[in-house]
């Protein structure tokens, strides 16, 4: 009896998993990324429970910054799956200019962050400051390069949509900036309004 | 089986609502940020920040429509991180304080 299942190599879908290559390698990759992050909030978490005094250290986080920062992320996540809709629908142009608007969102969470940290190192709060900043910069910084990477990326991408080719990239770039989205989610009660 | 194309569009919730509601929690969680009982309120934000990752992950992402196998890898993954925290627990938290010591 003939399967119904499209062989791996004409669909692109592993028989075994059922899922497509491509995304199956995102999620093994976002797996990875998780422990790196999660490496990082677990060790300050613990810290954080040990150092109760690093309360007053964080009440120095700019909350209304971190909070706008936040709502950039989520937005550019909803247009980042509704990139993926327009693809899912053949709407190639709608998807590209989709992910136009996601590298804005991106732009703009640097510009802010941008304006914190001068805005903290103007107040005296450099990384060597405390082990509190340390973890400050050093987990703000990591989440601020995955945004630049993730901005690289979805560019490319976005690229290559408009000249009609390899849409089904735009499910995989949506997918990690959707785990840089998630980062943030954890980040920004940590470092922001639990002080 | 469902085709690649198929599958969010088919069974994808309204994302511009899912957005609402993650807009929603963050304020709730700005206003909580406020809030003259530390204890409660942490308790509160981070509740919510743990709804907010799951709706991102389950819809945006559309975990809630992977087979098991995918689940199953992002499963691994946090289960090393809970195996690191217990594992971190009695360094960090419960070793007794030395001068200079993290």
């Amino acid at each position: 009896m003939e399967s119904s299942r499209a062989p791996a190599s004409a669909s692109g879908f592993r028989e075994a998993t059922e899922v497509p290559t491509g995304r199956l390698g995102l999620w093994w990759f976002l797996a990875s990324e998780t422990v790196i992050f999660g490496g990082l909030i677990t060790s300050y978490v613990l810290l954080r429970w040990r150092h109760p005094e690093w309360s007053s250290e964080a009440s120095h986080t700019l909350n209304a910054a971190g909070g706008f920062n936040t709502l950039v992320l989520l937005s550019s996540s909803l247009t980042v799956v509704l990139a993926h809709e327009a693809v899912a629908h053949g709407d190639l142009p709608r998807a590209a200019r989709h992910l136009g608007v996601t590298l804005l969102g991106g732009l703009v969470f640097l510009c802010v962050k941008a304006f914190e940290y001068s805005h903290e190192i103007a107040e005296g709060f450099t990384p060597l400051t405390s082990l509190f900043w340390s973890y400050y910069y050093g987990m703000t910084g990591l989440h601020a390069l995955h945004v630049i990477g993730g901005m690289i990326a979805i560019a490319a991408v976005a690229l290559g949509v408009r000249r009609g080719r390899d849409a089904q990239r735009v499910e995989y770039v949506g997918l990690y900036w959707h785990f840089v989205d998630v980062v943030w989610i954890f980040l920004f009660p940590l470092l922001y309004l639990a002080s | 089986m469902t085709s690649e194309a198929d599958r969010p569009a088919a069974s994808h919730p309204n994302y511009v609502l899912i957005w609402g509601i993650l807009v929603s929690a963050l304020l709730v969680s700005l206003f909580l940020g406020y809030m003259d009982l530390p204890v409660v309120a942490m308790v509160l934000i981070f509740t919510i920040a743990i709804v907010k990752a799951w709706l991102v992950i389950a819809y945006y992402m559309h975990l809630k429509y992977e087979p098991f196998f995918v689940v199953a890898i992002v499963a691994t993954g946090l289960a090393c991180l809970y195996f690191l925290f217990i594992g971190l627990v009695p360094d960090i938290v419960f070793a007794p304080s030395k001068g200079g010591a993290p």
